[in-house]
């Protein structure tokens, strides 16, 4: 049997052109035949979503793949590939939840809608009654060894919970107490989903970065991964997509999107976004579609109560402002002759106005730090320790003064109420 | 030059402001400190603002990200002795804004409209210096903070999960970049008009009174 470490370098491997599934399956069927691991039973359930993940994982010409997927697994129930119907289906992933409790993968495709009870999501019909994808999701998850979310929408919400989400559709973690590991994407990569499940069935748990993905496959970005990296760096910037040089410019999201669709490559390992053209969406990204929008700008849009707005556009109306400021005070200065006072008076520091409360204190204080501070000053320290001396002696002079007029504890009542008469009185 | 002696002491408590005096308003290190601050951060405005958007120039990417990359850290660095000179010589009394400058709102806002010919006492900076340099200290913390978050992907991973990704730590620091870019022309302008005294005094560090 492979070790993990071989595994791994399988599958962040940078061959272009040559299927995980190929590498993967000579081994993988030598384990199984060897009794080294065992058969697992996977349930695939489909929730709100667009049968991206199956069609992505069908699509493949690769016939290592599909191969693979049915050597290594017992594929008791997925609707679209499954020949039996009906009745018959729902027996059968009843059974599975049943007997293989804790023994079986449950691979969630599309988001879990929950407004009204998720009554607008309805999965099937047991026993002529409708059961909700958010239903069945919580009656066989508890139950199953690992949960794997795959695609945007399982996994973090993606396209079905994008603004203004009005089914109020989440990811599959959302609405369960387990963890769950999370294959984004929009679709998923079908290698991501059967490396992942390979390496359940063999390893465990894989590595999990801070959202539940395999680091494995989302350990780093596009962008560093990205075969146009050099036109990035040295400033070779296409303005339309289509033309040569790197996307930055307009609206690339590979370096905030973990995943390694440049190695990996689309289409039967043919060709993926950048390299065709387009810049990356990122599809992998939680936050897609809403933190990815628009595509063809870095940034999203800012949300105001009146509306969107791009960043630019607000910093610009900043600016706008500030400018308009500076020019009404500048305007303001020269017609009341503030600014010509200033500068012609201006080899002295401003004294404050007469008109203004000073604490008297502060001012003391700042004469201090005067005598203290000035360059040519002849106040001796012997002053300056007199000085303070008799501040301080004054303040507890005052100090006790106020305590001999306080009202203490032990005064009567009388006095107290003869004390606050006279405070009045003063007042 | 008047001489202080014990006759004239109070008066000298009274009415300071009738000394004629040179006095020291920045000390050295302040000095160096604000320096070094325009220097860095008016580098990274430029460099972040290229970076966010190339254009006009045809110079490498990868060496403006250096200059930026090194800057950064100089940012931080001249940050933390800002914050280690200001406690131990209790210079952020004067600069962070407190309860005690509620009072002198109104007075500062009757000077600024043009209401009240001179500026009422607030000791070294008046309310709205103190706002804006409390302000821009908390945007520094930010950017610091976002910058490092998108520097150190991989060491912040929980923290940029706890923001709503990467994406949005971008736009919040291209965003307080911008509030930069908005709010320094406004104390320039008012270093330059309000008090020559004061300009004179960020370079030399001394005011005549």
């Amino acid at each position: 049997m492979l070790s993990r470490r071989e595994f791994l370098k399988i599958c962040m491997q940078t061959t272009a052109g040559i299927s995980l599934a190929g590498l993967l399956r000579p081994s993988i069927l030598e384990a199984l035949a060897q009794d080294e691991i065992p058969r697992m039973p996977v349930i695939w359930i489909e929730l709100g979503s667009c049968t991206g993940e199956s069609i992505s994982l069908d699509n493949t010409f690769d016939p290592d793949l599909k191969r693979l997927l049915l050597e290594m697994i017992e594929l008791r129930y997925h609707w679209l590939f499954m020949q039996a119907q009906g009745d018959t289906a729902i027996e059968v992933l009843q059974k599975t939840v049943e007997d293989d409790a804790g023994k079986f993968i449950l691979v969630v495709e599309g988001s879990v809608v929950t407004r009204d009870e998720g009554r607008y999501n309805i999965v099937m019909n047991r026993k002529g009654q409708e059961v909700t994808g958010i239903q069945l999701l919580q009656e066989i998850a508890p139950h199953a060894k690992y949960v794997m979310a795959v695609g945007a929408c399982a996994a973090f919400g993606g396209p079905g919970a994008a603004y203004p989400n009005p089914a109020r559709a989440v990811g599959v973690e959302e609405v369960l107490n387990r963890k769950v590991i999370n294959i984004p994407g929009c679709p998923s990569h079908p290698d991501w989903m059967v490396g992942t499940i390979a390496h359940l069935i063999l390893y465990g748990e894989p590595e999990l970065n801070n959202y539940h993905a395999p680091t494995m496959f989302f350990g780093k970005t596009i962008h560093d991964l990205c075969s146009r990296r050099s036109d990035f760096e040295n400033g070779h910037f296409a303005d339309y997509p289509g033309e040569e040089g790197c996307f930055y410019k307009i609206g690339c999201k590979g370096p905030v999107t973990y995943a390694d669709c440049p190695t990996r490559q689309w289409n039967n390992h043919v060709n993926w976004p950048v390299e065709a053209g387009i810049p990356c969406i990122g599809c992998a990204s939680p936050q897609f579609p809403d933190g990815m929008m628009p595509f063809f700008q870095h940034l999203p849009d800012v949300y105001l109560p009146g509306g969107k707005a791009r960043v630019e556009k607000i910093g610009a109306a900043l600016v706008g402002i500030t400018a308009l400021g500076i020019t009404t005070h500048a305007v303001g200065s020269v017609v009341t002759g503030r600014m010509g006072r200033h500068q012609i008076k201006g080899t002295k520091l401003q004294e404050p106005g007469p008109g203004e409360q000073i604490p008297v204190d502060e001012i003391i204080l700042d004469s201090l730090k005067h005598g203290l501070s000035s360059k040519d000053n002849e106040l001796s320290q012997e002053l300056l320790i007199a000085k303070l001396d008799e501040i301080a002696r004054s303040q507890e002079n005052l100090k006790r003064d106020l305590e001999t007029i306080r009202p203490g504890k032990n005064r009567s009542l009388l006095k107290r109420i003869k004390f606050w008469v006279r405070k009045r009185d003063e007042e | 030059m008047e001489k202080t002696n014990k006759e004239n002491l109070d008066s000298f408590t009274l009415s300071p402001f009738h000394f004629s005096t040179i006095v020291e308003l920045h000390p050295l290190p302040v000095r160096i400190l604000h320096w070094l601050q325009v220097i860095i951060i008016t580098t990274l405005i430029f460099c972040g603002l290229y970076l966010h958007y190339p254009r006009f120039l045809e110079i490498p990417y990868s060496t403006v990200k250096y200059i930026k990359g090194v800057l950064n850290f100089l940012l931080i660095a001249n940050t933390l002795v800002y914050i280690y000179y200001s406690v131990i010589s209790k210079h952020y009394r004067e600069l962070i804004i407190g309860f005690r400058d509620l009072q002198h709102i109104p007075s500062f806002f009757r000077y600024i409209s043009f209401l009240n010919k001179s500026p009422g006492y607030y000791g070294k900076y008046n309310p709205g210096q103190k706002a804006m340099y409390t302000f821009w200290f908390l945007l520094i913390i930010i950017q610091i903070f976002t910058g490092l978050q998108l520097f150190f992907p991989d060491t912040f991973g929980y923290f940029i999960k706890l923001s709503g990704g990467l994406n949005k730590i971008r736009q919040i620091h291209y965003f307080a970049t911008w509030i930069f870019v908005a709010t320094i022309p406004i104390h320039v302008y008012l270093a330059i008009t309000e008090d020559p005294a004061k300009l004179q005094s960020i370079f030399t560090g001394y005011a005549r009174r």
